[in-house]
Order: structure tokens, then C-alpha cells, then sequence
């Protein structure tokens, strides 16, 4: 399975696994079953930007790297996924 | 609570919805801004009256959840949960935008079984983004009164539209999903002996943020990765629920939605223009702070010397026509003469932030910040710290990783704050030439540049110095919201503005007038020989004169005679002192009608015969308050914020060395 650093901008793709991710990160939505959108990635700077729920959301590219993702993104009208 | 005529409210909601905005247009100007003005690190209190009741607001610190993350989260919590009985119901704004994620507290806040009313800001948003919101399926779902509105564009007044529900308060209680969700179960679990009626969202608190009960005292709390597990589940178990019940009310068409935030980003955090766009913004306040406030600080310099004449020609020849004349006046003077400057640099400072550009600060600096021990978020404390140090070291609350926080707080004195403006301004005017480089950039402007980036590149250094050194965990991964660009609305602009001009006149005002009232009295009174001398005693003699002299030998290797000494120490308490010491002794020596600044240019050392403030002395006093900690509040709010003497003591002493040496460096060599 990719990660979400692996993404394009502007790819999307759903989280499949979030036992790596500490508790902010799933109260700001990142946890299994979203749908996230890359919109940039920095890795010289070190950060990424992402969508999710609407919102634009930055986090360290390490963080970025960590986070498993589905490998077929969904286009960008698609509903959000997020139920389980 | 019908009968209740004062009612105790706390604004609470995520970060970003605009919450402070929206308790400003409530109060007003009629709040208590608790020590310092800036963004909601310390709560603010504001009261209204409403239709025979007296509203008493608390804007509480933005929070995700109810499960605090960094210092300034804990204080809702603490004051949700330790002292429910002191709220009699929450406002609580959410913004039509993030709505799916501000339910996340909402549902927590509901659950604890508050009255709550919701303000869903950011109305004028709805159709950028192309959201639908049914208001009515809204209000059913959740059981409690929900008011759109848009805090920019307001439509109408809001407390009118808050007025139908207070004296209903306290059947807006909500719907409480606590059982719903089956947290209830996972709570049992911990809790088997404990009777069901008592398990509740109130003890699942206090049991996982080791808030004291007497329920409590039969069970251990949870260790650290329990609780992780235990709030994981909890905030899956919302979203689950939150994700069923949104799409009976929520649509959103992402085709429909105009996305400029995009566009400006590709530009703004761009790895290359995004610097230089930031560079740009920086150099242009600092060009603008000096440029720009020319004019009226030499009219309000103007006006004071021209009523300082007035009354010298009107009133009586005697010691109380001294005392309000070079006692009071130049007071008064030396502070209202740099609110042009203080009034540019909060507003930049505010306007970063309010726009949503501060967080692009944030985005581009993060990975630059690690080597210096700190984060992007470091950055903000940093750049506030140019209004003022108080501000910015309670702003690093919002730093989760403790020892980020510690380094931030400990570097954010070095950076430049408006009190060493005046000092700045006064020195740059004396000693640097009012020339141009290639006809537009000011050599005055440069060098009030060049101290803003010492005072930054010296943070970054002592911070890469305590990275060195100090133990605890050495980073935390960045994880922020990203508001889209916004103009601020133009009234809640105005409010903040003023809360943080009125804290200089009135805060640093008064200790400057009171210091500039003793400083006339030891400088006109003196004694000699064990007899008090007739006034007016001649400057030398005066008990000014004398202190200057005793300790002017410790001074001297930076180039400083005893007035300069006087006024470098009675400046310790707070740097903008220097100048109305300055202004007073030269008032109090001169009665001529010369402004302030002509009276230092035209001063001459006796023993060299030179100008007292040429170059090599001007350098000396700029970089001594470069560096030196001279500020009785910066020190107070170290030693509450760090809860150490050592700390307090040590960046104090660290800080007056390093300002000591560099300063004497500078001047043996320019000299």
C-alpha cells in the first residue's frame, strides 16, 4: 500500500490505517476510512499540505510518510467515505 | 435559572471559527482583557446587558476536544470540568466550513449535559464553497438553538439574535450521545463497581484526564498509552456518529466552490517565492514602521514642546510649574511620541494573523526552526514578540512539545519588542545619517532592520545553545489547520488594535510618567556634606548626579557617561524608560526650547570634547538593548510560565553579560 506522501498533488485516496497516528491528528479527521487529498507536498521544507473534511491541513512530511493509504484515489467530487 | 439575572458564559470552539472575532462584536469594548492583549491565551471576560440580564462572557482558548493537547487547551478543561458550576451556559461557535470536524466537541460539550447556544460562523462562506447547510434538520439533530451567522459580513445584530434563548437557557441542553456511542460501555469496563446512573462523559474525564473526584479514589487513572487508546476510540466513535447524522444536513459541491486560498498557496508557500514573499513583508514593515510614523511622531514632539512653552510663559516661576513641565509633560511626551510607531507594528503583527498568513509563516519555517530546538509554531511567540515579550510567552502555551515550548519562551526576550523601539528610534536618529541607498531605502530604516534580524538571529542561537543542552523529547511532528486567506472584519481589527495600543499608553504610560516624577525629584534635589541643598540643586549635585558618578566607572569601557548610566539603570524595571530618563535629566539641566533630540545631539563629553552620542556610542547603547533583559514583566511571566527561579534568574544574567560585552566590543572598536 502507498503513503500518503507517495500521492500527487491532487490525488486522493482513503486512510487505511491510523494506529500510528497520535490523537490530534485523528480529532483533526486523520483516521481510517477518510478520504484525504494531497494538495502539496515540500519535502525540502519538510511539510505537506492536505484536505481533509473540507480543510486544509499541514503536517510534517515525516508524519506524511507514515500514513497508509489506499492505492486508488477517488476523483475529486466523490463523496467522503469516512463511515465504518 | 429563569430567575438568575446574570448569566456566566464561555465562548468555546475549535481554533479558527472566528470565536474571538465574534466575542468582540458581543463586548465590544466592554472587556476585561485580563494582563496582556493578544490572541486567546489567557482568557478574556467581557459583560453586556440583555433584555434585564448581565451577560458575563469568557473567551476561552481555542480547543480541538476536550482532551487537552498543549497548555493553553487545559484551561477550557479546567474551566469546564473543574468548575461547571460556575457556567451557566456556552456559546459555541463553529464555522459553517469545518462543521464535520467542530461536532467533534460539540458532542463533548453536549454530553457533560451544559446549556448550549451555537453561533455557525462564516456564513458569507456558504456559497464559495458551495455548502448547503438545512438549519432546521441541524437544530432537530442536535436539540439546541444553532444562529448562522457571519462575523465579517454580519447581518444584523447578533445579540438580538441570542436575546429568545437566555431565558429558555437552560433547556438548550442538547442531545447527549455519551450511551448512544456505547462510550458508556467502554467506561464500565473500567469502572464495573460503580453504579450505571453515575457513569458519565463528566467521570470519563476526570478518570482520563487525571482530574481529581471522589469517584475516582477507588481506581487508578489510566497509564499514557491506555489513554491514547481510550481517546481514540472515543473520537472514532463520534466521527462515526457524526458522519451519519451530517449528511441528513450537510451537502457540499466541490465543483461549485472558488478556491483562492489555492491559488495564493501556490505563490505564499512556494519554496522559493514563499521566503521571498515573507522577506519582502518583513522588510516593508520595518521600512514602513520608521518611514511612515515620521510625521506624526514629530508632530506630537512638536505639540508637546510648543505646551511645555505655553505653560512655562503662563504659570508662576516655581517648583510645581518644574515639577508638571519637565516632570509630567515629558513624560507623557515620551510615551504618546512613539504610538505612531507601536500603531504600524500591531497592526502588521495583527494583520498577519488575522488574514491567515501567519500560518504560512508557520508552513515555511517549521523544518528551519528543529536546529534551533523549536517549531513553525515557535515562530509566532517570535514574530508577536516584536509587540511585546509578555503576549508572546504566554502565546507558546499553543506549543505541544514541552521542551519546544521551554526553548521558544526562553528565546522569545531577545527579540525585538516595541519598548526597545523608542530607544532605537532616538539613538538611529542621533547617530545614523537620514541618507539613502539607491534613492529608496533609508539608511535609518536599515538599521532598525538590521537590530530586528539581531535580535532574531540571537534567539535562533541561544535556542540552538539550549538544543545542546536540555533533556526531553527533541520534536514533535507539526499538525496544523491551515485557515483560508480572509480580510478581517473591520471592527474586530479595531478592537484587538487598540487592546494592545492602550496596553502600552496605559500599561508601560503610567510606570513611565511615575519614573519620570522621581527621576525630577532626584534631579533637582541633592544634598552635600550632610546638608540637604536649597532648590533647584544643579544636576551634578543632585542625587542623580552622584549615583550617575558613583557608578559611572563600570560604564565606561561601553562609552557611556553618568546620564547615560542613570538612565541605562533605571531603565532595568523597563526599557522604555531610557528615553523619558534621558528627556528628564536633559529638561531638568536645560530649560531651553529645544526639542529632546537636540538637546543629546548638541550634548559634549567634557572630557573628550566630543558629542556624547556619536557613532561608537550610539552602536554601544543599540546593542546593549539589543540584548539586555530589561523588563520587569517579560521576567514575572518567565518565572509563572517556566514555575523556575532558575530559569528566570539565569536567562536575566545571560542576557545582561552577553549585552554587557558585545556593547563595550563595539564601542572599542568604533571608537
Amino acid at each position: 500500500m502507498p503513503y500518503l506522501s507517495e500521492l500527487k498533488p491532487g490525488e486522493q485516496a482513503i486512510i487505511i490505517a491510523d494506529e500510528h497516528l497520535p490523537v490530534k491528528a485523528m480529532e483533526l479527521g486523520l483516521m481510517k476510512g477518510s478520504l484525504i487529498r494531497l494538495k502539496k507536498k515540500n519535502p525540502k521544507i519538510g511539510m505537506a499540505l492536505v484536505e481533509i473534511n473540507g480543510q486544509s491541513l499541514a503536517l510534517d512530511y515525516g508524519l506524511a510518510s507514515q500514513i497508509e493509504v489506499s492505492s486508488n484515489g477517488k476523483k475529486e467530487n466523490s463523496p467522503d467515505s469516512t463511515d465504518r | 435559572m429563569e430567575k438568575k439575572k446574570t448569566l456566566r458564559i464561555a465562548l468555546i470552539g475549535n481554533p479558527n471559527v472566528g470565536k474571538t472575532t465574534v466575542f468582540n462584536l458581543l463586548t465590544g469594548l466592554h472587556q476585561q482583557t485580563g494582563n496582556y492583549p493578544g490572541t486567546t491565551v489567557v482568557q478574556k471576560k467581557g459583560k453586556i446587558k440583555v433584555n434585564g440580564f448581565t451577560l458575563e462572557l469568557i473567551d476561552l482558548p481555542g480547543t480541538e476536544s476536550l482532551h487537552p493537547h498543549s497548555p493553553d487547551e487545559q484551561v477550557s478543561l479546567k474551566e469546564i470540568i473543574r468548575y461547571p458550576e460556575n457556567i451557566d451556559g456556552i456559546f459555541y461557535i463553529a464555522d459553517v466550513e469545518s462543521l464535520k470536524k467542530n461536532l467533534l466537541l460539540l458532542t463533548q460539550i453536549m454530553d457533560l449535559g451544559i446549556p448550549v447556544i451555537m453561533i455557525l460562523n462564516k456564513a458569507d462562506k456558504l456559497k464559495k464553497k458551495g455548502i448547503q447547510i438545512d438549519m432546521e434538520e441541524l437544530k432537530k439533530t442536535l436539540g439546541i438553538p444553532v444562529i448562522l451567522y457571519s462575523s465579517v459580513k454580519p447581518e444584523g445584530n447578533l445579540i438580538q439574535k441570542i436575546k429568545p434563548y437566555l431565558k429558555k437557557l437552560n433547556k438548550c441542553k442538547g442531545r447527549r450521545i455519551f450511551s448512544e456511542i456505547n462510550l458508556k460501555e467502554e467506561l464500565k469496563k473500567h469502572f464495573p463497581a460503580i453504579d450505571d446512573k453515575l457513569l458519565n462523559y463528566s467521570l470519563f474525564l476526570h478518570y482520563t484526564e487525571q482530574v481529581p473526584c471522589s469517584l475516582l479514589e477507588m481506581t487508578n487513572h489510566p497509564g499514557k498509552e491506555e489513554k491514547k487508546q481510550l481517546l481514540k476510540k472515543e473520537t472514532v466513535k463520534r466521527y462515526i456518529w457524526i458522519n451519519k447524522v451530517l449528511k441528513n444536513f450537510y451537502t457540499q459541491n466541490l465543483s461549485e466552490r472558488k478556491d483562492f486560498t489555492g491559488m495564493a498557496d501556490k505563490i505564499l508557500l512556494h519554496p522559493v517565492w514563499g521566503y521571498l514573499v515573507f522577506f519582502f513583508i518583513m522588510f516593508l514593515m520595518f521600512q514602513s514602521i520608521y518611514h511612515l510614523a515620521n510625521l506624526p511622531m514629530e508632530l506630537i514632539d512638536h505639540i508637546f514642546g510648543e505646551l511645555s512653552n505655553w505653560l512655562q510663559h503662563k504659570l508662576p516661576s516655581n517648583k510645581l510649574t518644574d515639577l508638571l513641565i519637565n516632570g509630567v509633560i515629558s513624560g507623557v511626551a515620551g510615551v504618546l511620541i512613539f504610538v505612531p510607531q507601536i500603531t504600524l507594528l500591531f497592526l502588521f503583527v495583527l494583520l498577519m494573523d488575522k488574514t491567515g498568513y501567519m500560518s504560512r509563516v508557520v508552513y515555511l519555517t517549521d523544518r528551519w526552526m528543529r536546529p534551533f530546538g523549536m517549531s513553525g509554531k515557535s515562530l509566532v511567540p517570535l514574530i508577536s514578540g516584536t509587540a511585546c515579550a509578555v503576549p508572546a510567552i504566554l502565546s507558546t502555551r499553543t506549543i505541544e512539545n514541552s521542551r519546544q515550548r521551554l526553548i521558544t519562551l526562553l528565546t522569545v526576550p531577545f527579540t525585538t519588542c516595541s519598548a526597545r523601539l523608542p530607544v532605537y528610534t532616538i539613538i538611529i536618529a542621533l547617530v545614523i545619517p537620514n541618507k539613502f541607498l539607491f534613492g529608496w531605502i533609508g539608511l535609518q530604516g536599515l538599521t532598525l532592520f538590521f537590530l530586528y534580524t539581531l535580535g532574531f538571529a540571537a534567539a535562533l542561537a541561544f535556542g540552538a545553545l539550549l538544543h545542546r543542552f536540555l533533556p526531553g523529547q527533541k520534536t514533535t511532528p507539526l499538525l496544523m489547520l491551515m485557515p483560508d486567506y480572509q480580510w478581517p472584519s473591520f471592527k474586530g481589527l479595531l478592537i484587538e488594535w487598540w487592546d494592545k495600543v492602550s496596553a502600552f499608553i496605559f500599561g508601560a504610560g503610567k510606570i513611565i510618567v511615575l519614573f519620570s516624577i522621581i527621576l525630577w525629584f532626584l534631579g533637582t534635589h541633592g544634598i552635600k556634606d550632610d546638608k540637604i541643598l536649597a532648590y533647584p540643586v544643579p544636576l551634578e549635585d543632585s542625587y542623580l548626579g552622584n549615583f550617575g558618578k558613583k557608578i559611572e566607572p563600570v560604564f565606561r569601557p561601553l562609552g557611556f557617561d553618568w546620564k547615560i548610566d542613570v538612565a541605562v539603570l533605571s531603565s532595568f524595571a523597563a526599557r522604555e524608560i531610557f528615553i523619558g530618563t534621558l528627556s528628564t535629566i536633559y529638561s531638568v539641566e536645560d530649560d531651553s526650547e529645544k526639542t529632546i533630540i537636540e538637546k543629546l545631539r548638541t550634548e559634549i563629553h567634557p572630557a573628550t570634547g566630543r558629542p556624547v552620542f556619536n557613532l561608537a556610542t550610539g552602536w554601544a547603547i543599540l546593542i546593549f538593548y539589543a540584548f539586555a533583559l530589561q523588563c520587569m514583566s517579560t521576567l514575572a511571566v518567565i518565572k509563572q510560565e517556566t514555575g523556575s527561579w532558575a530559569y528566570t534568574l539565569g536567562i536575566f544574567l545571560f542576557m545582561g553579560l552577553l549585552a554587557y560585552i558585545s556593547a563595550m566590543t563595539v564601542y572599542q572598536i568604533l571608537k
